[in-house]
């Protein structure tokens, strides 16, 4: 198992989103400053970090409608999100791809939205590193 | 095995010519033709993953010889190709099965880099001849 310090996030730097919504697989990720080269963390079932140096540079959700618009607590915050990625995109999100890109300014909710889940991965993120330590711990003592 | 990058050629499915060119149409370790779509690899790959533009055909290697293929921890459909790189990283291909005219195939849902597995990874293939 690799050893990685939780990645961080650099919130001054943060001015542009692109959101890709891929219909057919049903996967939205999101870009902080545009698409680059990165690695992917599994943190939970569907939610993977992307991580460039250490810091996270977007996010990836597989099963948007499936899994996170069937949820009323995420379809309620996801709603006006989706609303400005379909007004941004010029079509709706069950048409096909989808890909919007603009300043915080400009995709203001996606923006907000990209963050809280950002934060919520990092909290998912150490909560499985330190399970996997503690499991660890455990089979080295043989208990 | 790999035929990563051809296109236009008759489905062997339906006998209709196939108009989408691929960027990947590979048959799996288990002999089931996976294909991706150069349109669906411009928005899987280029716009979500771009560290994997242009690897059409690594990833086509790993769907036809992983290490390591993992249980979607959601999708009962969808399992994840892997194989390790020169760079101590994992290569994932995530591939979703279906039944498509009495014929079992797959196709391309993404693919990335992974620095590391989970322990509670479910495994369901690792291959003997490394």
């Amino acid at each position: 198992m690799a050893i990685a310090p939780t990645p961080s996030v650099n919130l001054e730097a943060f001015d542009r989103i692109t959101v890709v919504y891929d219909r057919d697989d049903d996967i939205v990720v999101f870009h902080l400053d545009g698409p680059r080269p990165a690695i992917t963390e599994a943190v939970d079932d569907s939610w993977y970090l992307r991580v460039a140096d250490d810091v996270v540079v977007g996010m990836e959700l597989h099963g948007l409608r499936r899994a996170f618009l069937s949820t009323p607590f995420y379809a309620s915050l996801f709603r006006p999100a989706i609303h400005e990625l379909e007004q941004a995109g010029g079509r709706a999100l069950i048409e096909g791809p989808l890909v919007a890109e603009g300043s915080t300014n400009e995709l203001p909710m996606n923006s907000r939205l990209v963050l809280l889940l950002v934060g919520q991965a990092l909290a998912k993120y150490e909560a499985l590193r330190q399970r996997e330590f503690a499991d660890a711990g455990r089979a080295l003592l043989g208990s | 095995m790999s035929r990563s990058g051809e296109d236009g050629e008759p489905d062997a499915a339906s006998g209709s010519p196939n108009v989408e060119p691929f960027a990947i149409d590979v048959f799996d370790y288990e002999g089931i033709r996976v294909t991706c779509t150069v349109q669906q690899w411009s928005i899987k790959i280029d716009l979500g993953h771009p560290e994997l533009s242009g690897e059409q055909v690594a990833v086509a290697e790993v769907i036809a010889d992983p290490e390591l293929v993992l249980q979607d921890r959601d999708y009962p459909d969808r399992r994840h190709l892997t194989r390790s790189t020169p760079e101590a990283l994992y290569l994932v291909a995530v591939v979703e099965y279906q039944y498509l005219e009495d014929a079992l195939r797959g196709r391309l849902v993404t693919a990335f880099l992974r620095r590391r597995l989970r322990s509670d990874d479910h495994v369901i293939f690792v291959s003997i001849r490394r």
